[in-house]
């Protein structure tokens, strides 16, 4: 059923992109293609490859839908684990901005390792703050890399680490 | 036709102490560039450039080349190890050296990535040191239509990488040029598919998303697939076993294949070493008696790729030194490099500073000779990462990806796109779609539209130009040999079959 529910959302996604190239500007006549010309012929010719997908997923599903019966649906992506992985890359994109790279990024690590099964806290803690350390010294004051300060006391403390 | 007092010469200038320790720790800090996600040979290049301002003409393109060496072999760390390639580059790297890395032969993978990059670029430099003003010529009678063809022959690769399902590996292939004609139309500059975001104007930055379906799409998986057996903690068994010289000659042919199918795509400008890796990869497959080992963990599978990626580093010096027409990004800004110093690359460069070129060659020669024994040490410690418990691993492998994707464009917007392409990937890879052409289709999806348009532009929209040019014929005839050529040996192996049952009966 899950990969129904993919080809479809593929499906809708494309007629989305294909909706968007109906308001490119034409009017700038260079080549026989055309700034549009491109982009619709492989939207078409995906969505065409998609939906025959479609078809052969949905025929399999219908074959083995007899096995299924009395089977209780399980979708395994709605566990605390995969769930929480991705709740942890967005809570860090918000968060980062506030408490900064350094503080957030010890965090997410110690968050992640917890969530993963990891309960020697000594360990979380030790390779929490190493891996922080390195990746911001390496990112943050070796290659320059802007990583966010956070703002107010954390953002002033953070110009002394990078 | 060669001066070898100049080489000679060229020779005792790199092996003075300082420029010898100039080729080996440039090699050294390309090698750590390459192997982090998001900071490539080109921007390496870039923060080294203000150390070279003082040093002389032909030290500072020692450093500078020899760091151009280390990247192209570092990038294959991080593919391997993570399967977060750093670079579109890297990408054909993760497709057997993942799973090599997976079933424990994460030395043995390094060792080969790290074997075939130094031939790759031995090979290239001997090429660029025989043949550079020759291939330069036949480099410049490319044109579009060529280009054109040589991304269709990228593209004809979908068969070989998607070999689980080729349909579903077509669809995520197109959806991958699909991404790639997101942004301003390189022809006219109206803008195409960004929804009024500004930020996507400049179109999908490939490292984001590539770190998204294979880094990211990784651990969710990894995820799901532990959670039943709660196996986060178990150490991962990794074999420390590398490569013998003897083991590697096994591989000859693929190696030379490789080699210069990377040299020959390296020398056209613009192309780089994506297109070589995917390319040769392909042509390996296609080869090879048994292609169901591909994509699981087969040696050539990481051979190929990184032989042809390292001699399409070299041979793109090419058109960059004798021409001055960068081969790629990163020879764009080692072009950019050698004009701070003073230097005009171009015809006249191989008149006017001779003992420079010879030294070039030569540090990258000796570049590429240090990363084949050095690695082959180093290559020990890369692997024991692999031995830290999952649960150590992959919060590194998280924060690696957050800083891969940020750092392209020091943007949060990348996060999220790194971080969206991560789920895609997961699904894609659940229901058997292939992440790896996705990344095909992105990295080639504009080149592939900007040539075409362009032939269309020259001969003024006549398609026959595609049909006629010798060259792109040729290019051509390679793409329908990729196709059909497991079709034709499948049907003959059936064909074979059936007569010696019919034999028997």
């Amino acid at each position: 059923m899950g990969e129904i529910v993919f080809h479809i959302a593929i499906l809708a996604a494309l007629g989305f992109f294909y909706n968007d190239t109906l308001s490119i500007d034409t009017t700038r006549i260079t080549d026989v293609v055309g700034a549009a010309g491109f982009p619709k012929a492989i939207i078409v010719l995906t969505f065409v490859l998609t939906a025959i997908s479609l078809y052969f997923v949905f025929r399999k599903y219908i074959e083995e839908s007899h096995k299924n019966i009395g089977k209780k649906l399980v979708i395994e992506e709605l566990n605390v684990q995969f769930l929480g992985l991705i709740g942890s890359v967005v809570a860090f994109i918000f968060v980062s901005e506030w408490l900064g790279y350094f503080p957030t990024s010890i965090l997410l690590v110690f968050f992640i390792m917890f969530l993963l099964g990891q309960r020697k806290i000594s360990k979380i803690f030790i390779t929490s703050i190493v891996t922080s350390v390195v990746f911001t010294l390496i990112f943050g004051k070796l290659l320059h890399v802007p990583l966010p300060r956070g703002i107010g006391f954390i953002q002033e403390l953070s110009f002394l680490l990078y | 036709m060669f001066d070898f007092s100049l080489m000679l010469e060229a020779l005792y200038v790199i092996f003075t102490p300082t420029n010898l320790s100039f080729v080996i720790g440039g090699m050294m800090i390309g090698v750590l560039f390459g192997s982090l996600p998001g900071i490539s040979a080109s921007m390496g290049i870039v923060l080294m450039l203000p150390f070279t301002y003082y040093m002389g003409i032909i030290p500072s393109c020692i450093l500078l080349v020899a760091l151009y060496v280390g990247a192209s072999y570092g990038g294959s760390i991080t593919a391997i190890m993570f399967n977060t390639p750093g670079t579109p580059e890297a990408c054909a790297r993760t497709f057997d050296g993942y799973p090599m890395a997976q079933q424990g032969k994460a030395g043995r993978a390094l060792g080969l990535a790290m074997s075939g990059s130094a031939i790759g670029s031995i090979f290239s430099v001997f090429a660029m040191l025989f043949l550079a003003p020759f291939l330069s010529q036949v480099a410049l009678k490319i044109q579009s239509a060529e280009y054109f063809a040589l991304t269709i022959l990228g593209i004809a690769c979908i068969a070989s990488v998607g070999s689980k399902n080729l349909i579903k590996a077509v669809i995520t292939g197109l959806i991958g040029i699909m991404i790639a004609l997101i942004g301003m139309d390189p022809m006219t500059g109206v803008t195409r598919m960004t929804f009024g975001s500004l930020s996507l104007l400049g179109g999908v930055e490939f490292i984001p998303v590539m770190i998204g379906a294979f880094a990211m799409a990784e651990i969710l998986k990894q995820i799901i697939d532990r959670h039943e057996t709660k196996s986060f903690d178990g150490d991962t068994q990794v074999k420390m076993e590398t490569l013998t010289l003897k083991e590697l000659f096994i591989y000859k042919v693929t190696i030379i294949k490789s080699a210069i199918i990377g040299t020959l795509i390296g020398i056209l400008p613009g192309t780089g070493g994506s297109i070589a890796a995917i390319v040769s990869y392909g042509e390996a497959v296609r080869s090879a008696k048994d292609k169901a080992r591909f994509g699981k963990g087969a040696e050539e599978g990481v051979l190929a790729p990184e032989t042809a990626n390292n001699a399409a580093a070299g041979g793109a010096m090419v058109p960059t030194l004798v021409l001055g027409i960068p081969g790629s990004p990163t020879t764009a800004i080692i072009l950019a490099a050698f004009v701070l110093q003073g230097l005009q690359p171009g015809p006249q460069l191989m008149k006017e500073q001779p003992l420079l070129l010879y030294a070039i060659f030569f540090s990258m020669l000796l570049a590429s000779i240090v990363v084949f024994f050095v690695a082959r040490v180093a290559v020990k410690g890369f692997a024991q990462v692999l031995k830290l418990p999952y649960s150590v691993l992959a919060p590194v492998i998280v924060m690696f990806s957050i800083i891969g994707a940020f750092a392209v464009s020091n943007d949060m917007g990348e996060v999220w796109m790194m971080l969206g392409f991560g789920l895609f990937g997961y699904f894609m890879k659940k229901y058997d779609f292939s992440p790896a052409t996705l990344i095909l289709g992105l990295v080639l999806g504009r080149m592939m539209e900007e040539n075409f348009r362009r032939q269309l532009l020259l001969s003024e929209g006549d398609y026959s130009e595609f049909f006629t040019r010798p060259l792109t014929l040729l290019i051509f005839g390679f793409t329908a040999l990729v196709i059909f050529s497991p079709m034709v040996a499948t049907y003959m192996k059936k064909r074979k079959l059936k007569k010696t049952i019919t034999i028997e009966e």
